[in-house]
């Protein structure tokens, strides 16, 4: 098991009352396994992504991610945590502005000195090529499409071999065609021993081999491993 | 492996490169407060320095000169305007009877021309090598003999038109040598005894220039320099001297005294600089302050994206610490730059309007006044960033990640 939480709460005040964000979750998947959660907007979907990436604090509950506790974390570990074993894919844009589709995928992984550079640099050269993105490995991101910024968020994600991926709506707004790109890149990185937990409203997220989970008002039902698409 | 400060710094210079315009309005605060510095500390040094070197120099605690010229001979001393009064020698011994005296020496000033008869408008002065403690230890210092009759020493900032000889009145005057440079009005000025003196003041052109022969050299004096015993009152004696000739064409100021024009004018404009500074101070960094803390919030969702990744809150801090760094450093390079450009090419304006004799280019002080407003120009960099750094640091990841305000 990679990921379990128990009995997981986070709560919320919002106009003076109060609100369980996250309430009494409880959670597990396997390494290599690919989970998809969906939910209505402010489900919880994202609090829950921010608490299992040790960027949130629970209220209550326990998170352990590899054998490890990440409630007992300090605040240090935890950014060790998501700088070598958890890749946290935000939603919407989350490319840095003023760096290049190169720089964009390393510089942040280098800061963290958690990696070795010139390795993540070889890395970032491979992923590129993978995403078809070697035309633009010099470009700003305010020159890409939408679908080409969430093409180097998910490069960025696995640039550093991470154990598990989050990825919080990673196809919102994409075509058809970039939709089928990243998933089938997700799908592939599964296969190949990688964890990925995306969010998503996108119902062709739901591909054979996908575990489906459904979240709603902070709490999570498990609904179904999907066989096949018939069955689904 | 690239270490992590490099590419904290690569990162903040990135960020400065792609926003030209904050970046170059920031540097643009921290330039205008740096070329305050530099110019006005520059200026009041240069005035002070001039001051201190020219009492240094000078040596006499009290200076005695014709009833109102004491402005004249402070002009004298401290611009090198030229000045040429005399009182009669008779005084001399009258004055250095008196009690609390140690030493005395007199001086005569002539003034050369601008005219044909002349190589220049010079100051001459003229010394008596017997009781002299003013120029006489300084050529011994250097090496050099007393001038004889017909010679001359010069200051290290006249040019003559040749090198050995320069012309008084019409008639050519041995130069046997040029002093090292003082930075005080010295250095525009001529050196002889009074044998010169009188060789000029008897030939044609002294003359022609001021009609009827003036009387012997040896019996006018312009000034008489006095030195007080150890322990005793300047401020004091020069009282006493004063009362004692009362009613004579003659009176006695303390060295302070006679300068205290000049004090007072360096006094202004170091207050007038302090205040300069205190209000630019303020202008910067209220400035900077704002430009950091409202970009600071534009880019509160880049830190969410960075700190996503892992990277932590103290290097996060840390690329907004190196932006005002390399803002401040930069600023403040820029502008001891212009500033050293400005005061090359405006020296003789500035000098003029302000009435300051030399402008102090030292190297080693330019350079000791550059890294003083390096390191201000930095710091009130470093201090503008330092509550967005705090800000950062201090926020929850997921407010940042939100991109709450800071």
């Amino acid at each position: 098991m990679i990921l379990q939480t128990k009995d997981l709460t986070k709560t919320y005040q919002r106009q003076g009352q109060q609100f369980d964000a996250v309430s009494h979750v409880t959670f597990s998947m396997e390494k290599g396994e690919m989970v998809v959660l969906t939910g209505p907007s402010g489900c919880g979907k994202s609090t829950f992504f921010h608490l299992i990436s040790g960027i949130t604090v629970p209220d209550s509950g326990e998170i352990i991610f590899d054998g490890e506790k990440i409630t007992s974390l300090t605040p240090q570990q935890k950014t060790t945590l998501r700088a070598s074993k958890i890749s946290y894919i935000l939603q919407g844009d989350s490319l840095l502005p003023n760096f290049t589709v190169l720089e964009n995928i390393c510089l942040p992984h280098q800061l963290s000195n958690v990696t070795n550079p010139e390795e993540l640099s070889s890395k970032a050269m491979e992923l590129i090529q993978e995403f078809g993105l070697e035309k633009l490995t010099n470009d700003y991101p305010t020159n890409l499409s939408g679908g080409e910024r969430r093409r180097v968020a998910i490069a960025r994600a696995f640039v550093h071999n991470p154990l598990m991926v989050v990825a919080d709506e990673p196809t919102s707004d994409l075509d058809e065609e970039n939709t089928k790109i990243i998933l089938d890149y997700f799908q592939k990185q599964s296969s190949l021993g990688k964890s990925i937990l995306i969010s998503t409203h996108d119902l062709s997220c739901l591909r054979p081999g996908v575990t489906h989970y459904i979240m709603r008002k902070g709490s999570m039902k498990f609904e179904n491993h999907i066989e096949s698409l018939a069955k689904n | 492996m690239k270490s992590t400060s490099s590419i904290v710094c690569r990162m903040a210079t990135k960020n400065l490169q792609r926003r030209p315009v904050r970046t170059l309005c920031m540097m643009f605060f921290v330039f205008m407060l740096s070329t305050s510095l530099f110019c006005s500390s520059v200026l009041v040094d240069s005035m002070q320095g001039t001051l201190q070197k020219t009492t240094d120099r000078l040596g006499a605690d009290i200076i005695v000169v014709p009833e109102e010229y004491e402005r004249e001979m402070a002009d004298s001393l401290f611009l090198g305007e030229l000045c040429s009064f005399t009182f009669d020698r008779e005084w001399v011994d009258v004055v250095s009877n008196l009690d609390g005296i140690q030493e005395c020496t007199t001086q005569m000033y002539m003034a050369s021309l601008a005219a044909d008869c002349c190589s220049a408008a010079t100051q001459m002065i003229i010394f008596d090598p017997e009781t002299d403690f003013i120029v006489t230890p300084w050529l011994e210092q250097d090496g050099l003999a007393l001038p004889q009759k017909g010679e001359l020493y010069i200051g290290a900032l006249i040019n003559p038109p040749e090198p050995d000889s320069i012309k008084f009145f019409g008639e050519n005057y041995h130069i046997i040598g040029q002093l090292e440079r003082t930075n005080t009005s010295y250095d525009t000025c001529v050196f002889m005894t009074v044998e010169t003196a009188q060789e000029i003041m008897d030939s044609e052109g002294w003359a022609a220039a001021f009609g009827e022969p003036t009387s012997a050299a040896a019996d006018l004096v312009s000034s008489m320099m006095i030195r007080v015993e150890d322990g005793a009152d300047a401020k004091a004696i020069a009282r006493e001297i004063n009362y004692s000739i009362e009613g004579a064409p003659i009176s006695a100021y303390t060295t302070n005294g006679i300068f205290s024009g000049v004090i007072s004018s360096v006094e202004s404009m170091t207050g007038y600089s302090s205040v300069l500074m205190v209000l630019m101070l303020v202008l910067v960094i209220t400035a900077l302050l704002s430009v950091f803390t409202i970009t600071i919030n534009e880019r509160t969702s880049e830190f969410g994206v960075l700190a996503s990744l892992g990277v932590s809150s103290p290097k996060l801090a840390g690329i907004v610490l190196t932006e005002g760094t390399i803002i401040g450093f930069l600023g403040g390079f820029f502008g001891i730059c212009i500033s050293v450009v400005a005061l090359i090419l405006f020296s003789t304006p500035i000098q003029v309007k302000l009435s300051i004799p030399q402008l102090n280019t030292e190297i080693s002080y330019l350079l000791v006044l550059s890294a003083k407003c390096i390191f201000l120009s930095v710091a009130v960099s470093l201090l503008s960033s330092l509550y967005s750094t705090w800000k950062v640091s201090r926020t929850k990841l997921d407010g940042l990640i939100k991109g709450e305000e800071l």
